[in-house]
């Protein structure tokens, strides 16, 4: 083999030339985007592999989401009448619009107030299937027992829910103090995303008084001495079926299905579901002629 | 071709240098893909946020509303996560002052997200650069593949050179022409013309080695009176030739400026023939003090068959 002189500098050359390039492409990223990290869905295929018809369902948070996928998954009547059941949880008032005032949802958990808003029996077919009790909206203070007039109320530091659609947490807080003569410009209202994140707000001291309902759990955090009955009687969330055909056996599955779900519930309130009609009787096969 | 050899001090200090060389392109290459990841991360950390800010429970002050900490904290965690995963350069450290238990260590930088309703302020860490991270054995393999193809073509050059001098004539490396006044090379058809003194001394050098059996001129020495006296007549023949009409020149003075010319004149004339070269290369001193003292600069090798000169 012959060799010039020469050829070392090309060599070189060429070398450097291939280094650049590996490092400029070894254990780069060229293709690549962040996949999605909010979920918000869960689904699992049924035993009908060929339907491709999806039972929906719709609640406000993703414990209760699970629970009900489970049941769902194993539901004899899911698994044959539809080929994918998918739950899909939001607290959000866009996202129940969307759900419910387009009808897709087959089955969701819904304040009483929005279903007659939308008039989604009308529209949609949405009966209800199961209902829970009705609880009463407090004012909560830390130090002291909050009083319903303008004269104590004014100026201070009151913390809402920021969806408009809450009862407790933001109807019934606000017509209090349209009653009272208070605008938002006489006190200072902060808008916090769930009733937790009020109670953390109200412990932090950012809020001198929060509007929610009561629970056994607050007893803990704060003093049952210092809650101010607002309203009582203020309907519960209720459990709504989309009955647009007469499916006596889906209806029936479900109301088994909440049955099973609340004995799965941790919170006292959510382990008090009532049915609200018996399970319908499937239409009689017999056909009578008429001569 | 031995591994003592070619780990000899010369040979290692090319491979380092040449190994320097490889590892600081690779490295700069890796630095610059470290800027652009970390460029393209941002971009997709930003486009990330942007496609979720509908349901991030941000806080906005037209609303009066509040950040909802745990699930704004719980999301930085989850895109912290996918950006370890996906090894990249960069963490997400705050989303709207909200920030998680964790923290990162390097440099910070601000991204602002300009919706219809308000900013959102993005932090973001970007992880610390490493020129370890980048050492590449690949470096070293190729400063050695370098090496040993500098070895191979070291000891083929003149291979074809040595197989063609066959004949006497063919022998004949290097042309003398004193009516010229030139030193030339036949084989790369290269002439260097010389001036007087250097000219006349190489000559009346090459002629005095001739005539000894074991040349020896010391250097730190006097020139000796013969090669003086040869010098001395090849001036006298360039004055016969019409070269010069001058004063003679010299010879026992400025030795050093007068080979110097002289191997300056050979360098041009042999190119890259280095061992063709040294048959004419008056030797230079190497090392100080006694050994140079002993130095000679006569041309040992040097046969009458090398050369030839014209108008003699």
């Amino acid at each position: 083999m012959l060799l010039h002189k020469n050829v070392i500098g090309p060599c070189i050359g060429a070398f450097v030339v291939i280094l650049w390039w590996a490092g400029t492409q070894i254990g780069g990223h060229s293709n690549f985007t962040l996949s999605n990290i909010i979920i918000d869905t869960k689904s699992c295929p049924t035993d009908s592999t060929t339907n491709k018809d999806t039972f929906i369902a719709f609640v406000p948070d993703e414990y209760s989401a699970d629970k009900l996928l489970t049941i769902l998954c194993n539901s004899a009547v899911i698994n044959k009448q539809f080929g994918k059941a998918l739950v899909h949880w939001s607290h959000q008032d866009r996202d129940l619009i969307k759900y419910i005032g387009k009808g897709i949802a087959h089955l969701a958990l819904v304040k009483e107030n929005l279903m007659v808003a939308f008039a989604t029996q009308q529209t949609h077919g949405y009966e209800i299937v199961g209902a829970y009790p009705n609880y009463s909206g407090y004012l909560i203070s830390l130090k002291e027992k909050p009083k319903i007039n303008k004269q104590y109320l004014w100026g201070k530091k009151l913390g809402l829910l920021d969806y408009a659609s809450s009862r407790s947490g933001h109807i019934i807080p606000k017509r209090m103090l349209k009653d009272l003569g208070l605008s938002d410009q006489n006190l200072q209202i902060t808008y916090a995303n769930s009733h937790q994140e009020l109670r953390n707000l109200l412990s932090s001291g950012e809020v001198d008084i929060i509007a929610s309902y009561w629970q056994q759990e607050d007893k803990k955090q704060f003093s049952e001495n210092y809650i101010t009955q607002i309203q009582e009687n203020i309907s519960g969330s209720k459990w709504y079926l989309k009955m647009d055909t007469q499916n006596t056996d889906l209806a029936c599955e479900i109301q088994r299905t909440l049955v099973s779900l609340t004995g799965e519930m941790d919170s006292n309130y959510f382990s008090q579901m009532t049915l609200s009609q018996p399970c319908p009787k499937p239409p009689s096969t017999m056909s009578t002629d008429v001569n | 071709m031995s591994i003592k050899s070619i780990f000899s001090l010369r040979k290692a200090l090319a491979l380092m240098l040449i190994c320097l060389l490889f590892q600081g392109v690779y490295s700069a290459a890796k630095y610059r893909r470290y800027q652009q990841d970390v460029a393209l991360f941002v971009l997709n950390i930003e486009k990330r946020v942007a496609l979720d800010i509908q349901k991030l429970r941000l806080a906005n002050p037209l609303f009066n509303t509040v950040a909802h900490q745990p699930s704004i904290k719980a999301y930085i965690k989850n895109v912290n996560q996918l950006l370890i995963q996906l090894e990249a350069p960069l963490r997400l450290s705050t989303l709207q002052n909200v920030k998680t238990e964790q923290s990162y260590q390097g440099q910070p930088l601000l991204s602002n997200l300009a919706f219809t309703e308000q900013n959102i302020a993005l932090g973001m860490t970007v992880v610390s650069w490493s020129f370890f991270s980048t050492l590449t054995p690949l470096a070293l393999l190729l400063a050695l593949l370098i090496l040993v193809l500098h070895r191979l073509t070291g000891t083929t050059v003149p291979v074809p050179t040595k197989l063609t001098i066959k004949g006497d004539n063919t022998q004949i490396q290097l042309i003398i022409d004193l009516q010229n006044k030139t030193l030339g090379n036949k084989a790369l058809d290269t002439y260097v013309n010389l001036s007087n003194k250097p000219f006349c001394f190489y000559v009346a050098l090459i002629e005095y080695c001739m005539a000894q059996t074991q040349p020896y001129i010391n250097q730190s020495q006097d020139i000796p009176e013969e090669l003086l006296i040869l010098a001395n007549k090849y001036f006298y023949r360039l004055i016969e030739l019409g070269h010069t009409k001058r004063k003679r020149p010299d010879f026992s003075t400025n030795l050093d400026k007068t080979l110097s010319e002289i191997r300056s004149a050979l360098d041009t004339t042999f190119l890259h023939e280095l061992q063709q070269k040294t048959l004419f290369y008056p030797p230079k001193a190497k090392g100080e003090g006694s050994r140079s003292k002993l130095h000679s600069y006569a041309l040992v090798n040097l046969k009458a068959k090398h050369f030839q000169i014209i108008g003699k």
